[in-house]
């Protein structure tokens, strides 16, 4: 995270000085090529994919839930938020994977709303540090899902400290399945511009 | 824009689930190419210096739209956690 976080600053430095613009295909290019790696590293996972499947049920309707509860309360937000309505639904619509929404929403809305979608997922990643390890007895489900799409690789390590074996699968599931839940829905709320 | 990038993820999902190209998965490119994109997306906010001036706004807001959205995720799945439990004791061990 850090890493990432630096990785911005320098750009928004070297743009401060430099102050010339980059072609948007190179973005749109790269972004191509970083879905599709990750489409072939969570295809490439078979142990990992064939014991999502045998508790499919219940990581449907975990990862439905935290897409649901996430959407629903975020559109709470133009009740004092200078947004409308597609616009606070689609920043939370990173679910945690703050690198991809911040990119993609800056591309098909204003680098404004990918800045703030990028800075929002951030930030969730952090509250669900922090609250994982105190939440997941009182609520494991509940914990796992503030993990958002960051439950199958960044959390996955602090959620399996915290929680069951049964349970870790299905955090690592609602990763998988919310990961691959961002870049459509983040399409669905800004293809239209 | 959006139609490409969900082509190349559902190509380098049915090809990852086939087992194809493991060697572009061993060269490790996820961790450099998100590198330069959120380089390059500083860049395009660090060129822009009405969004600059924007900087603490951008903060809040998004502070507030992440602690709702944990809150709304949390209270979503505890709910369904306490109707699993109902319908069916012993779920969770």
């Amino acid at each position: 995270m850090i890493l990432m976080l630096s990785a911005v600053v320098a750009g928004i430095v070297c743009g401060r000085f430099l102050g010339f613009h980059l072609p948007s295909e190179l973005v749109t290019g790269l972004l191509m090529v970083l879905v599709f790696v990750v489409g072939l590293d969570v295809g490439g996972e078979e142990k990992i994919l064939s014991s999502i499947k045998a508790n499919i049920p219940l990581i449907l309707v975990q990862s439905s839930v935290t897409i649901g509860g996430t959407l629903l309360f975020a559109a709470l937000g133009v009740l004092f938020l200078p947004l409308s309505l597609k616009e606070a639904m689609g920043v939370s619509a990173g679910f945690g994977w703050y690198s991809l929404s911040g990119v993609m929403i800056s591309e098909m809305a204003s680098p404004f709303l990918g800045a703030v979608s990028f800075a929002a997922n951030i930030f969730r990643e952090m509250i669900a540090i922090v609250c994982i390890p105190l939440l997941s007895r009182f609520s494991p489900l509940g914990s796992i899902s503030l993990g958002g799409a960051a439950s199958m690789d960044v959390l996955v390590g602090l959620i399996a400290r915290h929680n069951s074996k049964k349970n870790t699968l299905v955090a690592f599931g609602q990763g998988v399945l919310v990961t691959l839940s961002v870049p459509v829905v983040i399409s669905l709320f800004f293809r239209a511009g | 824009m959006f139609l490409l990038i969900l082509a190349a993820f559902a190509v380098g999902l049915l090809l990852g689930m086939r087992g194809h190209l493991q060697k572009i998965k061993r060269m490790k490119l996820v961790l450099p190419i998100t590198l330069f994109l959120l380089f390059v997306m500083g860049f395009e906010l660090g060129t822009n210096e009405e969004l600059v001036r924007q900087l603490p706004k951008i903060g809040w807001m998004s502070l507030s739209i992440a602690l709702l959205a944990s809150l709304g995720s949390f209270l979503a799945a505890f709910f369904l956690e306490r109707l699993l439990r109902k319908v069916r004791k012993g779920w969770f061990e």
